[in-house]
């Protein structure tokens, strides 16, 4: 599963121009290739132009499955937002291992530079309607936008009302790349959510991990 | 003449009288489902936000976990929780192996 692709894309919606509350945030069904996976999105630290998103990826059932990732931004206005800092966290391992850089941005699929939107007009260019999206946390009119990228069509919905993420649903489009289709809907908005991962926890990263991220990349 | 003035009047007066039954019904029907969603959600733990009318969590300072495994599926087990596991199994070979003997018997006891 190619987690890392889906962590950056929404990362756009983390570092809008909302403000961002603590321990708050939203949690979708994502389905990818027949297979629906909870990923949640919320808020792990917001202090002055430091930002802490934390995301849970998470299958349940019999063979159910957990891992974190968090990431450490800086938010200017000026030069934008830029990742400082990465960690990620397995349901088995005790300590959250940090993440190396070339994990941040992935070479296929949405990239993040995509949607680190900064500026109102950027989006704007995108801009298709407002629409009433039925979505599994209810419904809701939401701004709709279309992005183009190397053969993917990306639609997505956003709404101020789901704050501070931002995201009501996401559809990804790809005659060429089979793991590019997939689709993300809001179920439900989050409130006090404790961050799984302490960055002053971190360790290095081990080579199972690094294992991992790699299948994960070229699934 | 007034006859025909009398229809259309009241023609027009019932078919908008039907319409004003219709939307106080779908509007009745619409706060009906909003309750019961708001049931629904509360039974599922989540709460209604009254604001949005979307599905709210409080996940109340929880980490946020979906299960005990780790995403890598892989089945890794430590060998003190080996060794637990096999305890426990070998604990329930005995019981059933118990309870079969005293069902047989009882079986040959009523035989």
């Amino acid at each position: 599963m190619k987690i890392s692709k889906y962590v950056l894309t929404l990362l756009l919606f983390s570092t809008s121009v909302f403000a961002f509350n603590k321990g708050e945030g939203s949690e979708f069904v994502l389905e990818t290739e027949g297979q629906k996976v909870g990923l949640s999105i919320y808020i792990s630290e917001a202090k002055d132009k430091n930002l802490g998103v934390e995301f849970h990826f998470g299958a349940g059932g019999i063979l159910s499955s957990n891992m974190w990732q968090q990431f450490e931004m800086n938010v200017d206005a000026k030069s934008g937002i830029q990742i400082q800092s990465g960690y990620i966290k397995t349901g088995l391992s005790k300590k959250p291992e940090k993440m190396l850089r070339e994990h941040f941005y992935q070479n296929e699929g949405v990239q993040v530079q995509d949607f680190l939107f900064t500026k109102e007009e950027e989006i704007s260019k995108n801009f298709i309607g407002s629409e009433t999206v039925e979505i599994p946390a209810g419904s809701i009119i939401a701004k709709h936008y279309r992005k183009k990228h190397d053969g993917q069509t990306i639609d997505f919905w956003i709404s101020d009302q789901v704050k501070p993420i931002g995201l009501v649903k996401l559809v990804s489009k790809s005659g060429t790349k089979k793991t590019n289709n997939y689709k993300i809907e809001l179920s439900s908005l989050l409130k006090n959510v404790k961050p799984a991962i302490n960055p002053k926890e971190a360790v290095p990263m081990t080579e199972k991990t690094k294992r991992l991220l790699s299948r994960a990349k070229t699934q | 003449m007034k006859i025909l003035m009398t229809l259309l009047v009241v023609s027009f007066s019932t078919s908008v009288l039907s319409k004003t039954v219709t939307k106080r019904q779908i509007d009745d029907l619409e706060r009906r489902m909003l309750i019961l969603e708001q049931k629904v959600a509360k039974i599922a733990g989540s709460s209604m936000d009254t604001t949005t009318g979307l599905k709210t969590k409080d996940v109340n300072n929880q980490i946020k976990q979906a299960g005990s495994r780790d995403i890598s599926s892989t089945p890794e087990i430590s060998e003190s929780q080996r060794v637990e596991i096999m305890k426990t199994l070998e604990g329930y070979k005995d019981k059933k192996a118990e309870s079969q003997k005293l069902l047989d018997e009882l079986m040959n006891e009523d035989f």
